[in-house]
């Protein structure tokens, strides 16, 4: 919902030769133009293609983020921030060029001199290691992926059932 | 202060939670280095997400728990340099994620804003970087050093009476601070006086060849008339939210500014509203990124060790030792970077956030600087908090201080008095970029008019 006001109350905040500078009181607001101020899109869950999330989609984040979902709040919670996302593309940006730094408009990424500066030794890249044999991290076996999680089978069953119950 | 007088209130302070490793010993070791060296020391405490080596470094965070810095940060090592004698660490909400300072592993900040008992209810400190407000308003340091990446510093600092100042984005080195979201993180100042805030700030400002993305700050000005001002008032910042007397303490400062000479003018930032939406997708990218350092194996927390795999080794220890937040946080900016969704959600915030960095070039081109608000009211309790479900208030909390860290810009929390049950409250002058000396110049102005007409 955009953060809408009739013309004529921005002009009593615009006129500002007056007493207040800021004249807009929300609590004298008729209660036509009142509201809960919504950070969030209008767009409603069903209406946005990418949810709710598949089951492959969850695993997919479970495996990119090496975490595990706890509980369906958590999810839910995830769909949430997507669901609110959509509102960035309410704004039309053809022709724009993105901004990724601030700095880049003033420099331009400056490089140091190839120098050794400070060596450092293996004991102090290491003194966080949790643990260590001989200067070595020991790891358990690799390229095994994530194994399945439990929750999101239940998730991707109830969410069936919700659609079927509701057909 | 003296380290001694420093230590004694930081342990008369220790109910308030606002630090979490005390380093006392190292503190008189600064003192007597400086005193040696002809210096006026002073007291300081870092956010616990700056190195400073030797010292533990946790982000208040479980998955960092044991970690010591084997390094320094650039901008403490000047302060220490220069007569600063190091506290302690503040506490935090964990990762910087939050801006209330509850969500630590290692207990909330309790504001010392606080009348009475604080065993059941305590005001917030405001956040993330709650611990360092409360170390300067409860006197134990002179300067504390926080960052504010959506507002880190000046709601804390709002919340406690004192001056909050963010410098304008890369004029404080990060070399040495664990980033959140690396082009908003600007490391920050809480002081006393706006006098102590530009001290200290040339004291740590400028180029450091650790960090490609620091620069100097533009000179001091030469004479700036504060009286021939033109201060802008956002029309997008006069939102619902705002209390009575958060208006009128805005109000007001309008008006003193306009008894001086000062031309008052409103200005349009149309974009404001994309503002949160914006900083949330772009950050929340960074975090996924920059989290993944964080694997309990080459540092940090690693779970019992009959993991099957080195994948689940690193979901479990991670899973663990990550709070609800962070681990969203994570889950989401990748969900934003998925293949699938082939970098619409980044390249549209990116575009979004080059609209609104030009609502803000637009609007100095007619106004010197920004008069705004900083928080909606004073510091609401910690019950009121949880009753809301810290979710949303989180996202309504940075409305009005995200948008100076999409653009960059230098912003500071300017005391202003209290609302009407006696709770501090801030007002925010956002200036131009690399403008920090300018600006605080004008917040100085701004405050010796309150000061002087109360």
């Amino acid at each position: 919902m955009r953060f809408l006001l009739s013309p004529n109350v921005f002009q009593r905040c615009a006129s500002l030769r007056g007493i207040d500078f800021v004249r807009f009181k929300y609590s004298k607001l008729p209660e036509t133009m009142k509201f809960e101020p919504n950070l969030g899109s209008t767009v409603d869950k069903s209406e946005v293609n990418e949810l709710p999330l598949s089951k492959a989609m969850l695993t997919k984040l479970e495996q990119l983020s090496a975490l595990r979902f706890q509980s369906e709040e958590e999810i839910a919670s995830v769909e949430e921030d997507i669901r609110l996302a959509q509102k960035v593309f309410e704004v039309k940006t053809e022709g724009v060029e993105p901004l990724y730094s601030i700095v880049e408009e003033v420099i331009n990424c400056p490089l140091r001199d190839d120098t050794i500066v400070e060596p450092t030794s293996a004991a102090r890249a290491l003194q966080n290691a949790p643990h260590v044999v001989e200067d070595f991290i020991v790891v358990p076996q690799a390229n095994i992926p994530q194994e399945a999680n439990p929750l999101l089978e239940e998730h991707a069953k109830s969410l069936k059932k919700a659609v079927s119950e509701s057909n | 202060m003296t380290v001694e007088r420093a230590v004694q209130r930081a342990i008369s302070a220790r109910p308030f939670n606002a630090l979490i490793t005390e380093t006392f010993d190292t503190a008189l070791n600064h003192e007597s280095n400086a005193l040696q060296r002809g210096l006026k020391p002073f007291t300081f405490v870092a956010k616990d997400c700056f190195a400073y080596q030797g010292v533990p470094v946790t982000c208040a965070s479980k998955m960092l728990e044991n970690f010591t810095a084997p390094y320094t940060a650039t901008i403490l090592q000047r302060l220490v340099e220069n007569g600063g004698s190091l506290l302690g660490k503040a506490n935090m909400d964990e990762f910087a994620m939050g801006s209330t300072s509850t969500h630590s592993h290692y207990g909330p900040v309790k504001s010392s804003i606080t009348a009475g008992n604080l065993d059941n209810d305590w005001r917030i400190a405001g956040g993330s970087s709650g611990g360092c407000a409360v170390a300067v308003h409860s006197g134990f340091a002179d300067v504390a050093l926080g960052t504010d990446t959506g507002g880190s510093t000046r709601n804390p600092a709002a919340f406690h009476g004192i001056v909050g100042f963010k410098p304008s984005y890369g004029t404080l080195s990060r070399y040495g601070h664990i980033p959140l979201a690396n082009s908003f993180d600007v490391p920050a100042i809480f002081a006393n006086t706006v006098a102590d805030c530009e001290r200290f700030y040339g004291i740590m400002a400028g180029v450091d060849s650790y960090d490609s993305t620091s620069l100097d700050p533009l000179p001091r000005p030469e004479n700036v008339d504060l009286t021939k001002l033109t201060i802008g008032i956002p029309k997008q910042y006069v939102h619902p939210m705002l209390s009575d007397d958060t208006l009128d303490a805005w109000n007001n400062a309008a008006k003193l500014l306009e008894s001086t000479g000062c031309k008052i003018v409103p200005v349009d930032l149309p974009h404001t509203e994309y503002s949160i939406i914006c900083y949330h997708i772009l950050a929340e990218t960074d975090i996924a990124s920059n989290m993944a350092r964080f694997d309990g194996v080459s540092l940090g927390h690693r779970a019992s060790d009959d993991a099957p795999s080195f994948n689940e080794l690193l979901a479990t220890s991670r899973t663990e030792s990550l709070n609800d937040t962070v681990r969203r946080r994570i889950f989401v900016g990748n969900y934003y970077n998925v293949r699938e969704n082939r970098g619409k959600y980044f390249q549209q915030a990116a575009k979004v956030r080059r609209l609104i960095k030009q609502d803000f070039d637009a609007a100095f081109a007619q106004v010197d600087v920004l008069l705004t608000p900083v928080t909606s009211h004073s510091a609401p309790l910690y019950s009121e908090v949880r009753a809301a479900k810290f979710k949303s208030r989180q996202r309504q909390d940075d409305y009005f201080t995200q948008p100076a860290n999409m653009a960059g810009l230098p912003a500071i929390s300017v005391p202003m008095g209290t609302c009407s049950n006696g709770f501090p409250l801030g007002l925010q002058l956002i200036g131009n970029y690399l403008e920090d000396y300018r600006l605080l110049a004008i917040a100085n102005f701004l405050h010796e008019l309150h000061t002087n007409s109360a």
